[in-house]
């Protein structure tokens, strides 16, 4: 122990060096510096070298310290924000009330936004997992005079497309199909066997180098295979089909799968990431478009110039704009229109993929989407003006703490950096809380989406972009309710501090501001309130709505014969046969079959009306109508009325003179009414031969439930190439309609074995679909509003508690000045009452604003329905007045002599 | 994040720490590098996860009567890093590794 008495001017060095290392680290950082030096002087003695050169070479090395001390500066400014931080915790841990209030406030507001903007994402944002989304260029092809008929290309224009466009690295085009996939022959009945009805994609073969993808097995399509029809049966599959029906086998390439009876070469397996360029759709093969014949394409899919068939995706050359390509492209479809007159009038609108998506009728999900962000984030700022209103009540009880730190030496910007520390770590608290109900929320949003027959994508879950948009928002939120309350709380009076009244002397300014937000809350729950209202009311009105038909007892399913191979005349044979076989079930009252069920988004139409005897239109500008191809009895199956003449029949086949059924609008619009509309004839394009109006159906809705009356034709199921259909069955009143339901299965398993039946849905399931959006709309919309009531009241609540406790005295001396109960009363209710109805002024005029952008997310209720207006805004007078009136009882409870013995 | 680029400096004393030489001290001695750049070059490689620190346990230090010790040891990263920088920096290898409990020779 004797070195240790030495002069060790290395030590000394050391500890002073070490003055300059942030506080955190300092203690570490001296025990190391000291320890190695003790080490290397031991060291040094031991080989016994420790003399006057060795010590000052020691002393030389330790300033080296300094060198390291200077680089652990960093951690400065992270040491002081640790400090904060442990700070702010110990605050927090004091207050547990408080936090609590605050993170559940904050939680819930950031959880409806993430909740809101997860789905929004997951169906509207989300690119395709495909490289660089961002430069994939989608097209609509169109009239040029209606700029909402927009849609697919037909493959000639695209093949001249991609040769004479001078703006695009490539194009490729693609069509979902649906097929019968099986992996044995699928002439063989035995259950594993039986094929299962997929989706996929016909495609050109550079699809997949426009997409971006490679395949983790085998290869795209090669551009041989893109030349001759129905020469090349290969097929690329997804890695699901390739893991469910070939159980991971590597040696899968080569191997055969079954689509619609035909066998095709397996060539390569796509990654599990890529389901295809339909965002919404799980596609399980990619076909090469020349076999589009054994996906039900007549052989004119190659040719015809007007079956517009394709989607079209492409890829821009560097430094050229959408605008240019589009230019361009108009261009090549200009000059094709000069060839070939029945294109004329049409043109090319081009955009990202992203954008593309949403055509007139889906843009509703997408507004619908955006609208419901906006008012989540009405919430998020409600719960936002909670929290600093919080913030501003703990201001005043910490203006001592604040004062005392400010009195001997803090500067106002260290007190304000606390006090955001302590918001930021609220909010992040929040942040941590809303992410978890967003989780749940989602799993809600998910829920509640409909069972429909497609293998539909729609993954809600929050990811990583909702997580980082989250921190940020979350961070901001921080910022936003914590920057007012710290920038007040810092300029504390001093004097008033030391005299021991702090948080009196100014008071006012923080009412002021506190009254201010209550305001502000009030006013933005009202918004939030009337929207609710809106939309609850609009569900009533979509549920009391009458679609033209009658669900009640109705069961329906899919079914394809031509995914098993049948032929058009084996089809045409079949479908009576099944109908007449089915009606024969005990409980069947009525059955029918129909390409599409109305607003199951099916989205048929046919045009231009040409009626008897009239001229051609210009190409692309007659009428085009919505229609559907309905089997005898569908009118009977769906309680469909016929205002007039007759069903279809079975002998309204394709050997028989053409006859349709419109509806009454169709009627009207055409033929000035009903009556005279029978027995008329029309046709459409050129080429197809007259139909005979043989009934007028009532009107009904076919689309959506937010459609205005339209013009509607039926075309008779049995002339016209059909695969597949939707079966209607009409249960009879008092029988069950699961056993005959499953009496129904049994029946069409007998007649074939192995046609795969999918999408049963009995009864209200069939209104799922389209009563989704307003009861979503509604749910979403009561959720926000409930939460917005809960936030304003307890805003108006918590200061109305804080301007009693702060009048006490005045109050106790007016009491013993012979104020009455009833006067303090009234005081202080009006005092609150003021600013609710300030902001019920503010609110109701934002309100007629803001929901005139709601006007078509709504069925049947205008956007200023009074009642709604009138109801909310009572709503809300009477919960503040409650607000209002317990404190204000609390004030009348104020014994003055206790009041006044106060200070 | 900016990428780990290892310099000569920061090479030869991860050199150092993966042949034996567990203190700045002793880098110093066998390195023959400059006072001010061991210990920076330390603290870089310990935020870039390439080396891990620790203490020595308290026992033994008080055992022996002395501030217990930091030890740097090599991490996987770091070894990854410095094989990469063994390409670069050929001359690394020569650095002679710690043949036994003896201490490095002082060398100034």
């Amino acid at each position: 122990m004797s070195r240790q008495s030495k002069t060790r001017p290395w030590l000394w060095l050391i500890s002073f060096i070490g003055v300059i290392v942030p506080g955190r680290v300092r203690a570490d950082w001296r025990q190391e510096w000291i320890a190695e030096l003790r080490y290397r002087e031991e060291l040094l003695a031991d080989w016994e070298q420790l003399n006057w050169r060795t010590k000052t070479n020691l002393a030389w090395r330790s300033a080296s310290a300094f060198w390291d001390a200077l680089w652990m500066q960093t951690y400065r400014w992270e040491d002081a924000m640790f400090q904060d931080v442990r700070y702010a915790i110990r605050m927090m841990r004091k207050a547990p009330g408080f936090t609590a209030v605050a993170v559940l406030a904050l939680g819930l507001g950031i959880g409806v936004n993430t909740a809101i903007l997860s789905a929004v994402n997951g169906f509207v944002l989300r690119p395709l997992p495909v490289a660089n989304p961002e430069g994939l260029i989608t097209s609509y092809w169109g009239s040029k005079k209606d700029a909402n008929v927009w849609g697919e290309l037909s493959y000639a224009n695209y093949e001249d497309l991609r040769a004479q466009n001078r703006t695009f690295v490539d194009l490729c085009a693609s069509r979902e199909a649906s097929g019968g996939l099986s992996v044995g022959e699928s002439g063989s009945a035995d259950d594993s066997q039986r094929a299962e009805v997929v989706w996929g994609e016909m495609v050109t073969s550079n699809y997949f180098d426009v997409m971006g993808v490679k395949p983790i097995l085998g290869r795209g399509l090669l551009p041989e295979e893109n030349v001759s029809p129905n020469a090349h049966p290969v097929v690329v599959i997804s890695q699901d089909v390739w893991q469910r029906k070939f159980k991971s086998d590597a040696d899968v390439l080569g191997k055969v799968v079954y689509l619609n009876g035909q066998a095709f070469n397996v060539v390569g397996v796509m990654p599990e990431s890529f389901l295809g360029a339909t965002y919404y759709l799980r596609h399980s093969f990619w076909a090469p478009v020349m076999m589009a014949q054994k996906f039900g394409r007549r052989p004119e899919w190659r040719t015809d110039r007007t079956q517009t068939l394709f989607e079209m995706y492409g890829r821009l050359k560097p430094g050229v704009t959408i605008a240019q390509a589009e230019a361009d492209l108009n261009q090549v479809v200009n000059g094709l229109a000069e060839q070939h007159p029945e294109i004329a009038n049409t043109k090319v609108q081009l955009m990202t993929e992203v954008d593309g998506r949403f055509d007139a009728a889906t843009k509703i999900i997408q507004y619908g989407g955006f609208m419901a962000l906006i008012v989540s984030s009405l919430v998020l700022l409600l719960a936002c003006a909670n929290v600093a209103n919080l913030m501003l009540a703990r201001a005043a009880t910490r203006a001592k703490e604040i004062g005392t730190r400010l009195a001997i030496g803090a500067g106002r910007g260290r007190i304000v950096r606390q006090l955001l520390t302590e918001s930021v770590l609220l909010a992040l608290m929040g942040g941590v809380l809303g992410w978890a109900l967003a989780y749940w929320g989602s799993g809600i949003i998910r829920a509640s989406f409909p069972p429909v027959p497609y293998p539909i994508v729609f993954d809600v879950s929050p990811d990583r972009y909702v997580l980082k948009w989250m921190m940020v928002v979350s961070l901001i939120t921080g910022v936003i309710f914590g920057l007012a309350p710290a920038l007040l709380a810092s300029r504390t009076d001093l004097i008033a501090v030391i005299k021991g009244a702090a948080g009196q002397t100014q008071k006012r300014r923080r009412l002021n501001l506190r009254s201010t937000l209550v305001v502000a809350q009030v006013t933005i729950s009202i918004v939030v309130l009337i929207c609710a209202g809106l939309f609850i009311r609009s569900l009533r009105k979509a549920l009391e709505t009458d679609p033209g038909f009658n669900t009640k007892n109705m069961v329906t399913m899919m079914i394809n014969p031509r995914l098993l191979g049948y032929d058009q005349n084996a089809i045409w044979r079949f479908f009576p046969e099944l109908q007449r076989r089915l009606e024969t079930q005990p409980g069947v009252r009525s059955t029918a079959m129909t390409d599409d069920l109305p607003l199951q988004a099916g989205d048929l139409s046919r045009g231009p009306i040409v009626k008897e005897g009239e001229a051609d239109p210009l190409p692309n500008q007659g009428f085009i109508s919505k229609c559907n191809y309905v089997s005898p009895k569908y009118f009977e199956t769906m309680q469909t009325p016929l205002v007039h003449g007759r069903d279809f029949t079975e002998r309204d086949n394709a050997d028989a003179p053409r006859v349709v059924i419109v509806n009454e609008e169709f009627a009207r619009r055409f033929y000035g009414g009903v009556e005279n509309a029978m027995g008329r004839r029309f046709r459409f394009e050129q080429g197809t031969s007259l139909m005979e109006i043989v009934g007028v159906a009532k009107d009904g809705l076919y689309r959506s439930l937010y459609e205005d009356r339209q013009p509607y034709m039926f075309l008779p199921l049995y002339q016209q190439n059909h695969g597949a259909v939707t079966i209607v069955i009409s249960v009879q009143s008092g029988s069950d309609v699961g056993a005959v339901t499953e009496a129904v299965r049994r029946e069409i398993a007998q007649i074939d074995p192995r046609m795969p039946v999918v999408g049963v849905m009995i009864g209200d399931e069939n209104m799922a679909i389209p009563y989704w959006g307003p009861r979503v709309a509604a749910g979403m919309a009561t959720t926000f509003g409930v939460l917005a009531l809960v936030l304003a009241t307890m805003g108006l609540y918590s200061v109305m508690m804080y301007v009693v406790s702060q009048r006490t005295r005045e109050i106790g001396i007016r009491m013993a000045l012979g104020a009455s109960v009833r006067d303090v009363l009234r005081m202080i209710v009006s005092q609150g009452m003021r600013m609710v109805i300030i902001g019920l002024a503010l609110g109701l005029t934002g309100a007629f604003a803001l929901t005139r952008l709601f006007g078509s997310l709504l069925l049947g209720v205008g956007t200023t329905d009074p009642l709604t207006f009138v109801g909310v805004a009572l709503l809300l007078f009477a919960i503040a007045l409650l607000a209002c009136w317990i404190p204000a009882r609390r004030a009348t409870k104020v014994d003055p002599l206790i009041a006044l013995r106060q200070d | 994040m900016k990428k780990n680029y290892l310099s000569y400096t920061m090479a030869l004393t991860l050199q150092a720490i993966e042949n034996g030489y567990g203190y700045g001290f002793d880098i110093m001695a066998v390195t023959g590098l400059a006072s001010g750049t061991v210990y920076p070059a330390l603290r870089r490689l310990e935020s870039a996860d390439y080396v891990a620190s620790k203490w020595e346990k308290q026992s033994i230090a008080l055992a022996e009567q002395r501030p217990p010790r930091k030890y740097y040891e090599v991490t996987k990263a770091g070894r990854t890093a410095l094989a990469e920088a063994r390409q670069r920096f050929r001359l690394l290898s020569q650095l002679e590794p710690l043949a036994s409990d003896n201490p490095a020779k002082q060398k100034s």
